[in-house]
């Protein structure tokens, strides 16, 4: 929480300085008296009023007061802000709303329970249509919804977690497979839906079935076996198929299905060393990432023709110092890339890498925490935008290699800068007079997160510069 | 006035396929109404392009050697006014590039022609030509007519004219080109940063990521997805930040632009404006997304609203 006097001296310098970025930022910490001063700069024209109701990070507080606007646009798109919180969502959905505002308010996962029990959704089809996608939507809505809403929506009520064993048995009746085959996917799926689903002439169904968390050993067993490559493919990712079972799949003549249990969690050893000479490469590939590989098969792997599958092997949390080293030798800068992105990278292979000028070499050592000083101000010093940036991404930069990147000439490489622990307070009040508003927005958001203040107002008089640009 | 004059382009060695372009929107003209279509190669050695500029539909090819290869503004704008001058065509045909920039505008005020240039389409109403041009950020198309002009001259956008790929039987002559105090010197050529795996800016078929993916391990899938599909896997920025793609995949403001991208399938992209710098321009753009307000589809020929991983899965069991 900000000191008092502090966040008087922030409203007093937004409003001096009359910056509607530096008021939004301000608004949100703001108590009610400092808001009614605040309000002619963030409020001083339409096109502000619409800048900040869709501006992606406007804060709540600024778009509750945007929900008080008379103008119906400017409401519409506060109903749209995924920001919004549940009381304006309320408000919103009042007396007099128009009805797309209450098809956004419909469609919102802010959207209190009982606002969407409210809507009127029988007059308004698109607003029916809109709850029926509403995860939040509680189930005897969508019980009555389900009476009146179209085939599309009534997909959108077979993936709702809302639903109920029962709702689910009336959906299942559809002659539409893709409705029955949400309803094969659901959790809350009753049994005898999933065994009339086994036997679903659509593949889409039992492979939908197959993909259910809650579907039992022998549903995909029997599943393993089916016709369709696709519904093996989903049965072979299910947590409770036996390790024999996964022996012959690794032999299925369907690329699909080996490539699909190369990804499974748990893997016999047996498996791994068939799946790790597959002449699939995307199969290997899989294989080189997957974290119950171990060592003698990732040695083999990260030695593999194709780039893809070393590059695999770099990402993997089981691959072993002596392995990374040797793949930072590699001839791919793309596996070299893999590996520098890694905090675990041997001393040796860091220092390696860190004379290099790719790209992706460079902006993964720039993002590593271990690279040194020296390395990171290199990087954040280069022409490349997105080198620099890697640098302000590091959360182990120091502060004076982020000084560095105050002035970067990319203003969204200064936003991301704003969010940097390491950057001192003194730092973002510089920053809060960046010529970009949404520089100086984030820094005065990231000060009066901190609980500190901008500078005193007096100080900030030859700021004339950076007065409403917008 | 009558018949139709394309101007080649040519660089290092190799013609550009705007000029075969351009060829086949002259002979689509001269169909139209008849007419002659000249081609003229303007180069040290302008020998080296007739078989590739000769193809059906052309019925002369016009050599005019100048002393470098190296494209220089004042070099093509003389030819070209000499070339006008003894052809009088009723129509000059470029490709709309950087070279035809340079002196394009100037042979048109030299020689009081009519002029547009990013043309698209082109047609006769009776006797007089008309061009259309996209006007305010490609949301309108106007059409331009030329009254009391002889000659019309227009630059042609690209990837609009399908070549011909026939070969012709176009009868060779020469013009001398007029000698010219060229005021640049061509010193060489910088390459372009290297595009790394692939280059984006090239590709017709874009499938890309963003955010949505949440996870480095859930990128494999969709680079599965576009591999099946035989589209080019791109990013957003926060993809190519962490690592999980090269950063050549990188489309929008700090990545690339999809120049040539005729379909862009954009996966768990919300549309911030810097990605939308690099691929709002694309015809067919499809996007996926469970946010129904993202802003993706505001700029979306195709939307689909839903879980991003379940919708590939379905492509991918379509592929």
């Amino acid at each position: 929480m900000m000191p008092v006097d502090a966040l008087a001296r922030v409203v007093a310098n937004a409003v001096q300085r009359a910056d509607p970025f530096l008021a939004a930022a301000a608004y949100a910490a703001a108590g009610e008296q400092d808001r009614g001063r605040l309000e002619p700069i963030l409020l001083a024209s339409y096109r502000l009023k619409r800048q900040f109701a869709e501006a992606p990070f406007a804060p709540p507080e600024v778009l509750r007061r945007l929900a008080a606007e008379p103008d119906r646009k400017i409401r519409l798109k506060v109903a749209r802000h995924p920001a919004t919180p549940p009381e304006v969502l309320r408000q919103l959905a009042g007396e007099g709303a128009c009805v797309e505002t209450l098809e956004a308010v419909a469609r919102h996962r802010n959207a209190p329970t009982e606002v969407l029990e409210g809507m009127p959704w029988r007059e308004h089809p698109g607003v029916r249509d809109a709850l029926c996608s509403n995860p939040r939507a509680p189930l005897a809505l969508l019980r009555a919804l389900a009476e009146c809403a179209p085939l599309a929506a009534l997909k959108g009520i077979a993936n709702s977690p809302n639903a109920d064993a029962g709702l689910l048995a009336r959906l299942w009746e559809s002659p539409d497979p893709y409705l029955r085959a949400q309803v094969a996917a659901h959790r809350n799926c009753p049994p005898a839906i999933m065994e009339a689903a086994e036997r679903d002439p659509e593949p889409a169904v039992r492979r939908m079935l197959a993909a259910n968390p809650a579907a039992s050993m022998q549903t995909l067993l029997g599943l393993l076996g089916d016709e369709a490559a696709e519904v093996r493919a989903a049965a072979v990712q299910g947590a409770s198929v036996p390790a024999e079972e996964l022996s012959d799949l690794a032999a299925d003549p369907s690329s699909q299905v080996r490539r699909t249990e190369a990804r499974r969690a748990a893997l016999p050893a047996a498996v791994v060393e068939r799946l790790a000479c597959d002449p699939d490469a995307w199969v290997r590939r899989w294989l080189g990432r997957n974290r119950c590989v171990q060592e003698p098969v990732l040695a083999r792997l990260a030695a593999d023709a194709e780039l893809e599958v070393r590059r695999a092997v770099s990402r993997n949390p089981g691959c072993t110092p002596a392995l990374l080293d040797r793949l930072a030798a590699d001839p791919a800068a793309w596996v070299r890339a893999g590996v520098a992105l890694r905090p675990d990278i041997p001393a040796g292979a860091l220092a390696r890498l860190s004379a290099e000028e790719d790209p992706d070499v460079a902006s993964a050592i720039g993002r590593n925490p271990n690279t040194a000083r020296e390395v990171l101000l290199r990087i954040a010093a280069s022409g490349n935008a997105d080198l620099r940036r890697a640098v302000i991404l590091n959360r182990a930069a120091p502060r004076e290699v982020l000084r560095t990147l105050m002035e970067d000439p990319y203003p969204l490489n200064r936003v991301m800068l704003t969010e940097h622990p390491a950057l001192a307070g003194e730092d973002l009040e510089i920053l809060t007079e960046d010529p970009d508003p949404h520089v100086r927005f984030a820094a005065l958001r990231a000060l009066i997160r901190r609980g500190r203040p901008e500078r005193p107002a007096a100080a900030a008089d030859d700021s004339s510069s950076t007065t409403n640009p917008e | 006035m009558n018949g139709i004059l394309v101007i080649a382009e040519h660089r290092r060695g190799a013609l550009n396929p705007a000029t075969l372009e351009a060829v086949a929107a002259a002979v689509d003209l001269k169909q139209a109404r008849a007419q002659p279509v000249a081609v003229a190669v303007i180069a040290r050695n302008p020998d080296d392009f007739l078989a590739e500029v000769n193809v059906a539909g052309v019925d002369e090819i016009i050599r005019v050697a100048v002393p470098t290869d190296g494209f220089q503004s004042d070099v093509y704008e003389a030819a070209v006014a000499a070339l006008a001058a003894a052809r009088q065509p009723a129509v000059i045909l470029l490709a709309h590039t950087v070279d035809t920039w340079g002196y394009a505008a100037a042979v048109a005020v030299r020689g009081g022609f009519g002029c547009a240039t990013d043309v698209y389409a082109m047609r006769y109403e009776g006797d007089a030509l008309v061009a259309t041009r996209a006007a305010y950020k490609e949301k309108l198309g106007m059409e331009l007519d030329f009254p009391g002009r002889q000659t019309v001259l227009l630059t042609l956008r690209g990837n609009v004219f399908k070549p011909i790929e026939e070969p012709g039987n176009a009868a060779v002559s020469s013009l001398e080109a007029p000698a010219v105090a060229a005021r640049t010197t061509h010193l060489g050529y910088i390459e372009p940063e290297q595009a790394g795996d692939v280059d984006i800016s090239q590709a017709e078929y874009m499938l890309s990521i963003g955010r949505g993916v949440g996870d480095e391990d859930n990128v494999e899938q969709f680079k599965e997805l576009a591999d099946a599909l035989g589209f080019t896997l791109g990013c957003s920025r926060p993809i190519a930040d962490n690592g999980w793609l090269p950063k050549s995949r990188q489309v929008g403001q700090s990545g690339k632009t999809v120049v040539n991208c005729k379909i862009y399938i954009a996966i768990g992209i919300s549309g911030s404006v810097q990605h939308m710098a690099g691929m709002k321009h694309v015809p067919n753009i499809i996007a996926i997304n469970k946010d129904a307000e993202a802003s993706i589809f505001s700029i979306a020929r195709y939307g689909v609203v839903g879980d991003m991983f379940e919708i590939a899965k379905e492509l991918r069991n379509h592929c």
